[in-house]
């Protein structure tokens, strides 16, 4: 029997949206809760509303640029996740506030080891994993990342950037019973089943690659192999710097390979001769310019490809899907049948403003899953 | 900083030589060197020529690995 259990509501009724998803998760016994909804609900309503109902968990959640499960898949509704405690032991949360990033990652570490009786850098990687939920209009994310790192290098923790309807305008999280419109949410849990980060993009690279020569500000990028960036971009692509636009960007994302792994850095817009990208790029790195492979066939491959891995079929899982793999879906009239492929497992996730494993990505699917 | 970390290794290949000898070459190595490279550019498996003997770089993958807790002094040859 899967214990792991989803419910998706369209409702933008706060207090409506929380009662159908409470009704639908009726006899669950939950140890975390996650859920997702979009940037015009209540948050709060909605954290309070799971945290009263189910006392003994964990409640972590976000605003995102969509919401989706096995359930159903919409923008503007909500759904949640109740994960079992024989699939989770020991689990704690707590919220990073803006502001001194370090220290604010450092109080949270502080927190849920105290919470978990143990220092989050001496924990089993093989056992336990960290989630992340994190603010996603302020650019932040590289920060997070290396500050998380820092507190727990070799444990996965995997997240998404919360949404706000692809506006940058202002996102929100929940966790540790409070709600933070410039916060992220964490949330590290033992686990008791089989487990693995999934992280896959539909693109492979070409043989032809840029070096990052110059950049300026925490995003943009001024010059690639010396030339200023977009109308060499530009002319890679067979286009006037004037023509470059989402479609560009979105098609021609490029890619930091490491060790045959594409972590993609996805083009936003030019600024002038320089490019602002949706993830900072240290100078001197080399990316690949890369080609796209079809969305539905590369994720169910990478899918089963963790399966295997995992010696069980997947019984749930928490997926960040970034908006631009929304978007291209949405493009190519792929949504549902992306969706029904994802549902051959219980999952939550959320379309996400971009996504983190070891540090900022765009671009991916990215999440955890267990058997 | 710890006592440890005051004796530098010339290069990156010591440093990747020190970090391999301390935690494998498995996962928790592939870990710290993603981060690294996407952090700082700097891939221990593949160290550019001439970022192998940069001091000012050797320095910050030294304080990056510092703040993960990272300490090599006593696994370096």
């Amino acid at each position: 029997m899967n214990l792991t259990r989803s419910a998706f509501t369209a409702h933008t009724s706060s207090a409506e949206a929380a009662r159908e998803l409470i009704a639908a998760l009726a006899g669950a016994d939950p140890r975390v809760i996650v859920f997702f909804a979009g940037v015009d609900h209540d948050g709060a309503a909605l954290g309070q509303a799971f945290e009263q109902r189910f006392p003994g968990a964990c409640v972590i959640g976000c605003s995102g640029n969509g919401e989706f499960c096995d359930r159903g898949h919409g923008n503007g509704g909500a759904t949640v996740l109740a994960i079992s405690g024989a699939q989770v032991g020991a689990c704690a949360a707590a919220m990073i506030e803006a502001g001194d990033l370090d220290a604010s990652v450092r109080r949270a570490a502080e927190q849920i080891s105290t919470r978990l009786g143990r220092p989050l850098r001496e924990i089993d990687p093989q056992r336990w994993a960290g989630l992340a939920l994190l603010e996603g209009a302020r650019g932040d994310e590289e920060r997070i990342n290396a500050a998380l790192g820092d507190i727990a290098p070799f444990m996965p923790i995997v997240g998404g950037s919360a949404g706000d309807n692809i506006t940058y305008s202002g996102t929100w999280t929940w966790a540790d019973g409070q709600l933070l419109r410039e916060g992220t949410a964490l949330l590290v849990a033992e686990m008791l089943v089989p487990f693995r980060v999934v992280k896959t993009c539909n693109f492979i690279p070409t043989e032809r690659s840029v070096v990052v020569t110059r950049t300026d500000a925490r995003r943009l990028i001024l010059e690639l192999d010396g030339e200023p960036a977009a109308p060499y971009y530009a002319r890679a692509l067979g286009v006037t710097p004037e023509q470059l636009d989402f479609p560009q960007f979105l098609e021609h994302p490029l890619g930091l390979m490491i060790d045959g792994d594409a972590w993609l850095r996805s083009g936003i817009r030019r600024e002038g001769d320089a490019l602002f990208f949706a993830c900072a790029v240290v100078e001197g790195t080399r990316l690949n310019f890369m080609q796209s492979t079809p969305l539905i066939e590369d994720t169910r491959a990478r899918l089963e490809s963790v399966e295997k891995e995992l010696g069980t079929p997947i019984r749930g899982g928490i997926l960040f899907n970034c908006a631009y793999r929304m978007l291209e879906a949405q493009i190519k009239g792929l949504t549902d049948p992306y969706h029904a492929m994802l549902s051959r497992f219980v999952h939550v996730g959320m379309h996400s403003n971009g996504e983190s494993y070891l540090g900022h990505i765009n671009q991916t699917l990215t999440g955890l899953v267990f058997g | 900083m710890d006592a440890s970390m005051s004796q530098q290794p010339p290069t990156l290949e010591d440093l990747s030589a020190a970090i391999c000898a301390k935690v494998g070459l498995g996962a928790a190595f592939q870990c710290l060197n993603t981060r690294l490279i996407i952090q700082l550019g700097v891939n221990l498996k593949s160290i550019a020529p001439a970022q192998n003997a940069d001091p000012a770089l050797l320095q910050r993958v030294e304080d990056a690995l510092g703040r993960m807790g990272i300490r090599l002094g006593e696994a370096r040859t």
